[in-house]
């Protein structure tokens, strides 16, 4: 993908793609998740621009566009690889929107690392997410088939299948009937959606996958474009939650003395089953493997008590929890960010419990 | 695993092989059960914990009881400073100039004893009235004692109140059903406010008759207390400074950066500059002992001008949680082993010359 060298806005950026739509066939929105609203504020330390340096990246300014070029050894043929990004920074959602014709392979050895850095995270779909948008096609354009989809189950999801439920599988099924498919194997087989490629017919052929990548595969793709702002709003308001939450100090006068008091916002996790002590295992288990600590804590039983502090080793934070069987309270403590939340919340979902939702905590 | 303790080398070194077998063999068997049972006061310090985040949550910032009542949660231990047996929480209304002050008690086996030691804790706060008013920094004009205790705890307590005619408000705590509530120790309201086992407060006393309970449930503010078990306490703030030193690229720390950190912790605040530089000496001083820091300057005698570092494996925070949890058990389970193996193994032989002993009682007569 090579895009001429020129001042862009977003919109001249788009009228390129969708002028000769038949040349970015197979082309990816990434989106991550963004903690800044531009790419190098003078009054910061941490950057954007400084986080694609580090890894590597070289960047060129386009206007609001920014091009950003890498390299990638293949580990087959050994040959370097050049695989260019053209990154759109909107300051109103925080979204880094990356334009690429890389393949997944490339995408996963050259951009996605960055997801580890603080303040930069995936577009994380959730489950609830991805059916809300899948049903957003489906009522809006009934004739939509699922032609593709992936799916999988790990046994240490609440959520049980019939068949088998202990095993642990990937599908990944090509057919016209896959919207009926992905029901019946949700049903039997427990397996939660993690791409799903849609044919409308007459309109666009496209795939949305969970880690917030949009392809265009044939089609307009003013479609695409359209669609995929709006499936970002609705992948968003978890995110929204989330950043509500906060610790701060609060200065309270007495007639000698300013008290420091914390004012602190919670996040809540709601299970979708009850959470008991084999459950409180399997979880603090799978938190484990995906590198959150979890140490001080303490699991009462009767009806179930957990608390704990937890570490995310990879974003650097730490934080409280306080879960009882229905629910889980997460307090912020340490440098707690919303992608540090987020990588926490995708964990328990994705590999505890897929219809667990996440809430604000009331702020009186 | 074994003892490097000279006290302990050398009575080991005054006994036969045999003997020293012995010892060695019930060295060993000290060490597991010393581990089972500083893991015991671990977990009893966390179960304590829980009751003290429950009792706070009512009364945080913005949170129901205070938005109702005006009653604020100040601080943990208000009488740290003294080293002396403390209440767990202060609560303050600075309207009403009331202060609470909070006992909490997550397992009670003499109710008797407990609210004992209670009284005695009030005869020390109401000792030092001007300390309270100090760290609140206004006049307070009322001052009322509560013990928490879970649900299952009240009848144990409920008759040891009465019975001492102690002035203490008893709030029971249902963790399950995430419900705090007071109870009522007799019928006459009035006179029960008059001798400090109701609150006074009729707003507060009335929601709290009738049971709060958390809008979301109650969350973990502190995650530890100044009198938690020192092995939490050291998790706790090694795992903070870890992530601090690798932030700033870091390997060695000071004295600051230590009271740094703790400045900002829920647990400490509105702690004092002396209370905190206590608490960072205290646990500087037992991580260099049993070896989770190493004094990088030991000729230099001055605290805030010594330099330190991780004595265990810091690669990553879970490194360093392990290493610290390991190196407490190790150094206080090999400790305490060696003198319970001492002991036990001179009550063995003692057993052993008895009948001896018996014998010659026997030919003396």
């Amino acid at each position: 993908m090579k895009i001429p060298f020129a001042n862009y806005s977003i919109e001249s950026f788009y009228k390129v793609l969708t002028s000769r739509p038949e040349e970015y066939r197979m082309m990816k929105i990434l989106c991550l998740n963004a903690y800044f609203k531009s790419w190098a504020p003078p009054d910061k330390f941490l950057t954007l621009d400084g986080i694609f340096r580090k890894h590597g990246f070289s960047l060129r300014q386009m206007g609001e566009i920014m091009e950003l070029e890498t390299t990638y050894v293949d580990p087959e043929t050994e040959e370097t690889v050049p695989v260019t990004y053209y990154a759109y920074l909107s300051p109103e959602d925080q979204i880094l929107r990356c334009f690429t014709m890389a393949s997944t392979r490339e995408i996963e050895k050259t951009i996605e690392p960055l997801s580890v850095e603080s303040g930069l995270y995936h577009l994380w779909i959730s489950p609830s997410a991805f059916e809300q948008i899948k049903n957003v096609i489906l009522s809006e354009r009934p004739h939509t088939k699922i032609t593709f989809f992936s799916a999988t189950r790990k046994p240490s999801m609440g959520f049980r299948g019939k068949i088998r439920p202990d095993v642990e599988r990937t599908i990944m099924y090509y057919g016209d009937d896959g919207k009926e498919t992905l029901e019946e194997l949700k049903y039997y087989y427990g397996v939660v959606p993690r791409t799903i490629e849609f044919h409308i017919p007459g309109i666009v052929d496209m795939q949305i996958a969970a880690r917030g990548i949009f392809t265009y595969l044939r089609g307009e793709l003013d479609f695409l474009l359209n669609f995929s702002e709006r499936a970002i709003e609705i992948a968003l308001e978890v995110r929204r939650i989330l950043e509500r939450s906060r610790l701060d100090t609060v200065s309270v006068r007495t007639a000698r003395k300013e008290l420091k008091v914390p004012y602190m916002v919670p996040w809540i996790v709601d299970f979708s089953q009850p959470l008991d002590s084999s459950g409180c295992e399997i979880l603090m288990e799978e938190l484990s493997k995906n590198q959150f600590t979890l140490y001080n804590h303490i699991m009462v039983e009767g009806s179930l008590r957990f608390d704990a502090t937890v570490v995310d080793e990879t974003k650097k934070s730490i934080f409280e929890i306080s879960a009882t069987k229905d629910r889980m309270i997460v307090s912020p403590r340490y440098e707690t960010q919303f992608d540090s939340f987020l990588r926490f919340l995708e964990t328990v979902v994705e590999n505890f419990d897929p219809n667990a939702t996440c809430k604000g905590a009331y702020e009186v | 695993m074994s003892s490097e303790d000279p006290d302990f080398q050398k009575f080991r070194g005054s006994l036969t092989d045999e003997d020293q077998q012995v010892l060695d063999q019930i060295f060993r068997e000290q060490i597991n059960v010393q581990k089972e049972i500083i893991q015991g006061n671990i977990r009893s310090d966390k179960e304590h914990l829980i009751l003290v985040n429950f009792c706070i949550d009512p009364f945080k910032y913005r949170s129901f009881l205070h938005n109702e009542t005006g009653y604020l949660f100040v601080r943990v231990e208000p009488f740290y400073r003294l080293g002396l047996k403390d209440f767990d929480i202060a609560i303050y209304n600075a309207q009403s100039k009331a202060l609470i002050l909070v006992e909490c008690k997550s397992s009670i086996y003499d109710g008797q004893k407990e609210v004992d030691d209670v009284i005695k804790t009030i005869a020390v706060a109401n000792d030092n009235h001007k300390l309270l008013e100090e760290i609140v920094g206004d006049e307070i004009r009322l001052k009322e004692f509560s013990i928490c205790s879970k649900a299952g705890y009240i009848p144990k307590l409920r008759p040891a109140i009465i019975s001492k005619n102690a002035p203490i408000c008893l709030w029971s705590a249902d963790i399950f059903t995430e419900i705090l509530s007071l109870e009522k120790l007799g019928e006459d309201t009035s006179a029960e406010i008059s001798s400090g086992r109701l609150h006074g407060h009729d707003q507060l006393r009335q929601l709290l008759l009738k049971g709060v309970k958390s809008a979301y449930g109650p969350t973990r503010l502190a995650a530890f207390l100044p009198s938690s078990h020192p092995c939490t306490i050291l998790e706790e703030v090694c795992s903070i400074l870890h992530l601090n030193l690798e932030k700033s690229g870091k390997e060695k720390f000071r004295f600051s950066d230590v009271q740094n950190l703790l400045e900002k912790e829920k647990s400490l605040w509105n702690f004092s500059q002396e209370e905190l530089w206590g608490f960072a000496n205290k646990l500087l001083s037992e991580g260099l002992r049993i070896g989770v820091f190493q004094d990088l300057t030991p000729n230099v005698a001055e605290v805030s001008e010594k330099e330190f570092e991780f004595g265990i494996s810091h690669g990553s925070t879970r490194s360093v949680i392990n290493g610290v949890n390991r190196r407490y058990m190790d150094f206080h389970a090999i400790k305490k082993a060696e003198e319970k193996a001492v002991d036990e193994f001179k009550a063995r032989i003692a057993k052993k010359f008895k009948p001896l002993d018996e014998f010659t009682q026997k030919e003396s007569t």
